[in-house]
This record gives C-alpha cells, structure tokens and sequence, in this order.
C-alpha cells in the first residue's frame, strides 16, 4: 500500500460515538460541506469541530483575494468542539503519536448507509500542508475506500493516514452509518 | 447496490457459514459420500502466511457472494506469481444484476495491482460458468477429471 497507512488500532471511540449519539442535532448544525455546490459530499453529515475561518465571496477573484490575505492553513474551534469534549484526547493523542506541529481541521463525518463520497482529490495546497487521518468511529464490512488503485477496509477503533493528495472515494454498501473523525496535523518533517 | 471488497477470511468465517451450505447443496457432487466439513482452520493458516485471498461481495452489509484463491509462485513455475481459485459463488437472489461481473472485475484488477501474472479459475460441468470466462477473456486451458475410488 502507497496510499494507506494503518497506524494504530484499539482505539476506545465509544465515549465520543456515545456523545454523538446524545446530541444528534449536532449533525445538523453545520452543512457547509454536504452543501458544498458541485461538492463530493452530498451523501455526508458532518460535526465540524475545527475548520478555517468561512467566508462568502460574490466572485471567484474575489475568494482568491480573500485567501491570499489570509493564512488558509488556520484553523479554529468551533463551539461544536465545545459540545464533544470526547473527541479532544482522541485528536491530541494523535498529535502526539505522530509528532505534530499544527492542528488543521477536525471534523466528524458521517455517510449514510448507500451513500458515497463521489472520487475526487483534496485541495493541492492544503493536501501538501497537512497530512489527513482518520480515526474510526464506526463503520461495517460493505464499506470501501478507495484511493487510486488501492482499496481498504477502516474498522473501529483503527486509526490510519492516507494520501489525501490522490484521488480517493468512498462507498458505504454496509447497512450501517459510517462515521469517521478526521483529522489534519503538520508533521515535522 | 452489490460491491466487492478484499476483506479478511477469518473475519468472514461465521457469515460464510450461512452461505456455503447454500453453494455447497446447488454445487457439490457425490453429496452423499462426501459432506461438507470445511477446514476452517486450513484457510485460516493459509490467510496468516499471506496465501489466501477473500474478496467478499457485498449487497446493503449483507455477504453476497464471494471469490477465494491462493497466490503464490506457480509450483512449476517460480517466476510467475499466481492465483489458483478455490470456489467462488454468487447468491442465488443476487444473481442477474451483474454481481458476477462486479466480482471479477474487482478480482482481475485487485490481483494485477498486487503483480499477479496468471488468474486460473475453473467451473463446473454440471452448473457452468465458462460462458463468462469465455467473455472475459479467459483460455480454456485444462480438463479435470475425476474418479470415486470407494468408501
């Protein structure tokens, strides 16, 4: 495997899948992804516990002015990150495992049972910065990711980094939901 | 929605224990001189040095069919890294939606990206697949015969 790396497993998610399940207005709190136009994710839920600062722009110059003003590798919590103190020693602890230097995005998906992230490649720049982990929520034989030729199976508890650069996809053919953190740290390198 | 996925056969051993009875009465010959006792454990050493390869089809979680074979340089032919399939079955339900082609689809493309060079695979007389291998390229290339030597 090129893409995938899996780099932990036994992971004890159940304190934050519990607090998940307590609260699942938070699914709907923030849509910004699911929304996204012409986004891979039209299939997918997220709690967006840290995220760059959004803004709305009327013109694409006017996006791109906007984010060579800025660092766009920030980001910040989110009051939803407040409300899943759970997910805080999952995310720090996986810090520390892999000698991170910055915290990107946090964020908790969720892919409904026949529901799919559409193939795509994440951003270039943000890709190149951080490297993308997933630590697995829940999740059920049926579900495949895939990035480039290489397919995978994430179970729970497992917690593993992938090339978020090339392109990758996602197909959830379990009758479960499938629910991941994912989480981006700059590593020294 | 029917996709197929490389996952561990160990893992599998209580969901294909529903399902191999089903291939075993609408496949096996001799039925009653030789009953179905898989060595579970055979398959499971085989899958713990690497040999065994389980790609299971899936439709909505549920084991819809499978492919086993072993990889491994051909006995006669070290240079040549080959799969030998062991069986492979589709659900009767799950028949007719192309599951079969999603399998081998997933199967040929899954075994070229890990160096396998040769795929043999097999069907039998009385139940055949040929016609698909047929379509999909495949040579036939072998005869097996077989001989009930007593009880």
């Amino acid at each position: 495997m090129r893409n995938f790396l899996r780099i932990g497993q036994g992971t004890d998610v159940m304190p934050l899948m519990a607090a998940i399940m307590r609260q699942p207005d938070l699914w709907k709190e923030d849509t910004y992804l699911r929304d996204y136009p012409q986004g891979p994710f039209g299939d997918v839920d997220s709690i967006i516990l840290r995220f760059p600062k959004k803004i709305v722009a009327a013109t694409a110059e006017q996006a791109e002015q906007h984010l060579a003003s800025i660092d766009q590798h920030e980001s910040l919590d989110t009051p939803l990150y407040a409300a899943l103190p759970e997910a805080r020693p999952l995310v720090m602890g996986l810090m520390s495992y892999v000698g991170g230097t910055r915290l990107g995005r946090v964020i908790i998906n969720r892919i409904r049972p026949g529901g799919r992230i559409t193939p795509h490649c994440d951003t270039p720049d943000h890709a190149a910065y951080y490297e993308r982990h997933h630590i697995v929520l829940q999740s059920a034989p049926g579900v495949d990711f895939r990035c480039e030729d290489e397919h995978v199976y994430m179970g729970q508890g497992e917690t593993w980094w992938f090339n978020n650069a090339a392109e990758h996809e996602v197909v959830n053919n379990s009758a479960s939901d499938r629910i991941h953190l994912i989480v981006d740290v700059r590593c020294a390198r | 929605m029917i996709t197929a996925h490389v996952e561990s056969f160990v893992a599998n051993i209580e969901e294909l224990k529903h399902i191999i009875p089903l291939h075993y009465e609408e496949l096996a010959l001799n039925k009653d001189k030789v009953p179905l006792s898989p060595r579970w454990d055979r398959y499971a050493y085989s899958e713990s040095i690497g040999e065994l390869f389980f790609v299971a089809l899936r439709d909505a979680g549920e084991l819809a069919g499978y492919f086993i074979g072993f990889v491994a340089p051909g006995l006669h032919y070290s240079t040549c890294l080959t799969c030998i399939q062991d069986i492979f079955y589709v659900k009767p339900d799950e028949r007719g939606a192309a599951a079969g082609k999603v399998l081998f689809d997933f199967v040929e493309k899954e075994l070229k990206r890990r160096g396998v060079q040769r795929l043999i695979t097999n069907s039998k007389n009385h139940f055949p697949a040929a016609w698909m291998f047929d379509r999909r390229g495949y040579e036939p290339i072998e005869t097996i015969h077989s001989l009930w030597l007593g009880d």
